[in-house]
């Protein structure tokens, strides 16, 4: 019988370590395990025999470090690698029954962008290229383990799934606190896999048998997947500075029985387990009935971190990333800001939003590009799951790809383009699908006519298989302005949906279109469709009223338990405390560094003269004057800073009254130099360049000297400022000057700890600026200001 | 681990009686405390020192004639690699987004943080009655940043910890400390590594002592 076919019917055994039983037998200290699949295959494989002797079903190739990328330099290549060590297992496993080859998948040993510099379909190829040729050499399953990075992980299942169609296992290492090394719960991580369509997921390595029983309730409750777990024989040991595991067989099998009881599927062992520690737990497991599937009925999202319910308590999503009717998100997107995206996101976050919708599709802007740009920005700075939402395919699939966890894909309809293009892109890639009641006929007016389009949907769907509890329905909010039963409407789809079990999502206020006073029909809206069972509400989390029906809701209601949430928002709202700071000048609040101060009295200001006399009458000069005090050594980095960020919070009010193009100058152009990742003067510098009315293209760190000179080039801009703080990376800065004098005429600024005037001079630098006002003080200069 | 904010404040190059700067670090280090996820690797390593580098029983060579003066006479050597993990990173970046002061005082507060945690792994760490001397990293004076990937691949630090290096040999997650600590007999007062470092004009520098 195959693998797929005994999973969940029968108990399957993992084989044990590799590595130390290959060590035990001469495996040197920094020589290459795989590498022994080369020059001692006969011992290979008789590690392999110990354990399948052993009772073993499955045993893991030596190819754990055998990734391309983890390969480099090593003088092994991959694909010679993965043939071998596919060839060694099967010919260990020949003629046996019931026993199986996996494809063991580790992790790359670099960290994924953003958080490291590894491009995610850099890792999904290389993934390809091992899976491909194991697939090719005949192994039976693949096992993508030790992983504990979910990003990683989507790269290796992608490269699984799109090269080969064999069954897939996940196993990850999480820490005692049941988390991911890039923090990720153990739910999340699950529903990910789940997601993604694997065949069995669990953990293994980091933790003994002890500590994963604490943790294996979470992945029961999360996914319906029959559960793998290969463990360390108990928690590492230091004894004469070597590292040693000290549960031994006895102990183990018993360890291991008691976890299986928990409803388990696949068993084996990870870091010193040996074969006796395998055949004990075998002999007391084997006749365990494994766990095989749940009947679980959970709809969730989850981010790279966290994990969001949707079902009885509802959730909101914020809707403010959407350039409709939004001139300032517009000028951002066609700058491409995603530091402005991202605030709004982050905002949104702190008014209480549990999933942020994002939508950047405006006429003008590359919306695939857009969108592959705005969801890892946005990735790199919150773990609030995401809402992926356009009409454009070739943008929907590339958000799908890049998304790190389970995402919300926002929409399909009962359109036939729609149902064709969508439900092969939620399947591949996992979402949790919005479903829109209206199809080719367009939108029924009536509950049962939604409801219907609903269903066609829901089945469509199921044929490729997408559980109903992955579809979340959109009811259709149209506004009561054209016609008096839309809300009732709506509401009777909602309580239908719940009755039926499916969940519901819808953007509440397109109630109100047309009317004036919106929030008032707004929020009562809410509060009815949230009576009816609305899960997930599509709202601005930062509109007073629509908060309020939310909490309110939610205390009436008892799904606050005690209304502690209801005591903690409101209890904490901030009184009148404005009242001394809505006084102050907008010149103090920025010398003062009071970011509120400094909006309310921009705005203020604006009332009264043109924005480009505030600029010049009250923001430039208190930029002086704070820049004067921190040469002059009378205030420091910290109060300069917060005159910045006022500055800052002054200039955004007036970029939203005028938008960004009467307030933007000449561009210039900073980075920090290839090989450093030390930003923050840097960023500085850009602060205080932008409140001054310059344009500021930020190429980021650690950026290549091409990509600075073509910028350079593009843009047009005469300024270009450097940045670097270590000694190792002012080489870096040498070869990009160089660069830029031989392409154009430039004035290049530099600065960093670690540069002094001299050898600025000996570098060829325009200007050497010790700190940040002195390089402003500089631009300035260049343009006669 | 502990939390200094004298640290946190130097590394904000503020001044120590600045009230305002030391409750923008005390904020954000609330802030921030529950992103860490520490976790290390220590190994301890029978050493020999020549004036140009420093050996590891296993072969291992670190080439600097820096790194051979500060562990000049000791015979053994611990090698740690330490990380805040990739939360940090993600803290930092987010509320850089919303407050440039924010911004450099997180980053302040987490370099207080991961030298904090070094310290404490340290402290814990037996010794057989040896005194630990301050921590030396590749980066400093001239130990090339590219021998990095000579400490990453003794110690295993991807498997480990998630610790991994960039193809420009700079740590991901980026709030991580590499480093290798002389064991000595004697207990001399080198207990400050910007006393034997030969930037007097850094801007950083440690100037308690």
């Amino acid at each position: 019988m195959t693998f797929q076919e005994l999973l969940g019917r029968q108990m399957l055994f993992f084989d044990g370590a590799t590595g130390t039983q290959l060590q035990a037998r001469g495996l040197q200290p920094g020589e290459l395990p795989e590498s022994w699949n080369f020059t001692h295959p006969e011992i290979v494989e008789a590690v392999h025999r110990g354990y399948l002797e052993a009772g073993a079903n499955i045993v893991k190739t030596n190819t754990f470090g055998a990734n391309p990328i983890k390969l480099k330099g090593s003088g092994l290549d991959c694909q010679k690698t993965v043939a071998a060590a596919v060839k060694i297992a099967k010919r260990a496993c020949g003629g046996l029954q019931n026993k199986f080859v996996a494809l063991d998948l580790g992790p790359t040993g670099k960290l994924l962008a953003p958080y490291g510099d590894l491009p995610f379909e850099d890792a999904v190829a290389a993934y390809g290229e091992m899976v491909r040729c194991g697939a090719a050499a005949g192994a039976d399953l693949i096992l993508i383990e030790t992983m504990s990075d979910t990003y990683e992980i989507k790269a290796a299942i992608l490269a699984a799934k799109e090269n080969c169609d064999l069954p897939i296992c996940v196993t990850m290492t999480f820490d005692e606190d049941g988390k991911l090394l890039t923090g990720a719960t153990v739910e999340a991580a699950a529903l990910l896999c789940e997601g993604l369509g694997v065949d069995a997921v669990g953990f293994n390595c980091g933790l003994g048998p002890v500590q994963i029983a604490k943790l294996l309730p979470q992945m029961l409750a999360a996914v319906n997947l029959p559960i793998i777990i290969n463990p360390n024989a108990g928690l590492p040991v230091e004894r004469d500075d070597k590292t040693c595991f000290e549960v031994d067989p006895e102990e183990y099998a018993e360890l291991m029985y008691n976890l299986a009881q928990q409803g388990v599927s696949v068993m084996g062992g990870c870091c010193g387990t040996t074969p006796a520690h395998i055949a004990a737990m075998i002999a007391k497991c084997k006749n365990l009935q494994p766990g095989g599937w749940r009947a679980g009925n959970l709809t969730a999202v989850s981010s790279y971190g966290k994990a969001v319910h949707l079902g009885a308590d509802p959730v909101i999503i914020g809707e403010r990333i959407n350039p409709s009717g939004k001139k300032r998100l517009k000028e951002a997107l066609a700058a491409q800001d995603m530091d402005y995206v991202c605030r709004l996101g982050l905002e949104q976050i702190n008014s209480g939003a549990h999933i942020l919708d994002v939508n950047v599709g405006t006429p003008g802007i590359d919306e695939p590009a857009m969108l592959a740009k705005a969801i890892p920005a946005l990735q790199a700075v919150t773990d609030t799951p995401l809402q992926i939402d356009t009409s454009n395919y070739e943008a929907m699939e590339q958000a799908l790809r890049l998304y790190n966890g389970k995402p919300m894909l926002n929409s399909v309809s009962g359109k036939e383009e729609s149902l064709r293009k969508v439900l092969p892109l939620a399947k591949k890639y996992g979402a949790v699908l919005v479903a829109l009641c209206l199809d080719d006929d367009g939108i029924p007016p009536t509950a049962v006519g939604r409801i219907a389009v609903a269903e066609k949907i829901i089945a469509r769907a199921a044929e490729f298989g997408i559980a109903s509890r992955n579809i979340v329905v959109d009811p259709l909010a149209l506004t009561i302005s054209t016609g008096a039963e839309n809300a009732a409407v709506a509401c009777e789809v909602i309580r239908a949906m719940k009755v039926r079990g499916i969940n519901t999502v819808m953007g509440v206020s397109n109630i109100s279109f047309g009317l004036p006073g919106r929030d008032a029909v707004n929020s009562t809206f809410f509060t009815l469709a949230l009576q009816s069972g609305l899960s997930c509400g599509i709202i601005n989390p930062q509109s007073k009223p629509m908060l309020d029906a939310f909490y309110g809701f939610r205390a009436l209601t008892g799904l606050d338990e005690g209304c502690k949430e209801y005591v903690r928002h409101y209890a904490d709202a901030p009184k009148a405390a404005a009242t001394m700071v809505s006084e102050m000048g907008l010149h103090d609040a920025i010398v003062k560094g009071l970011a509120e101060a400094a909006r309310k009295a921009a705005s203020a200001s604006l009332q009264k003269e043109k924005p480009l006399e505030v600029i010049n009458k009250y923001m430039i000069p208190a930029l002086d004057f704070a820049g004067h005090g921190f040469e002059q050594k009378t205030l420091f980095l910290p109060q300069l800073l917060m005159s910045a960020d006022a500055a800052k919070a002054a200039f955004e009010v007036i970029r939203e009254a005028v938008g960004v193009g009467e307030t933007q100058g000449e561009t210039v152009i900073i980075a920090t130099v290839r090989g450093d990742i030390h930003d923050i003067g840097k960023n500085i510098v850009k602060v205080l360049l932008e409140n001054y009315g310059y344009k500021v293209l930020d190429l980021g760190k650690d950026v290549p000297v091409e990509t600075i000179v073509q910028a350079a080039k593009a843009s047009g801009a005469k300024v270009v400022g450097l940045s670097a703080l270590m000694t190792t990376t002012v080489n870096a800065m040498e070869e990009t000057i160089k660069a830029l004098q031989a392409d154009g005429d430039y004035k290049i600024v530099v600065g960093g700890a670690v540069l002094t005037q001299e050898y600025a001079d000996q570098i060829g630098a325009s200007h050497y600026a010790p700190n940040a006002v002195s390089a402003v003080n500089y631009v300035n200069s260049v343009y006669g200001k | 681990m502990e939390y200094k904010r004298r640290e946190a404040l130097r590394y904000l190059r503020a001044r120590q009686d600045d009230e305002t700067a030391g409750i923008l670090a005390d904020t954000v280090y609330l802030k921030l405390r529950n992103e860490v996820q520490a976790r290390h690797v220590l190994q301890k390593h029978k050493i020999t020192v020549d004036e140009n580098g420093v050996t590891l029983a296993s072969g291992v060579r670190f080439y600097s004639r820096a790194l051979a003066r500060h562990l000049a006479g000791c015979e053994s050597a611990l090698l740690l690699a330490a990380t805040l993990g990739s939360r940090i990173d993600a803290a930092i970046r987010r509320l850089t987004l919303g407050s440039l002061a924010e911004g450099a005082a997180a980053q302040a507060v987490a370099a207080a943080l991961i030298e904090s945690y070094c310290d404490d792994v340290q402290s814990k760490t037996d010794t057989d009655g040896l005194a630990q001397r301050p921590r030396f990293s590749p980066g400093y004076g001239d130990w090339n940043l590219s021998e990095q990937k000579k400490i990453f691949a003794v110690l295993d630090c991807a498997k480990l910890i998630g610790l991994t290096l960039t193809d420009g040999c700079m740590m991901a997650p980026a709030k991580s400390v590499t480093a290798l600590i002389g064991l000595s007999r004697d207990v001399k007062c080198t207990w400050n590594k910007c006393m034997t470092c030969a930037n007097i004009n850094c801007p950083y520098r440690d100037e308690s002592i």
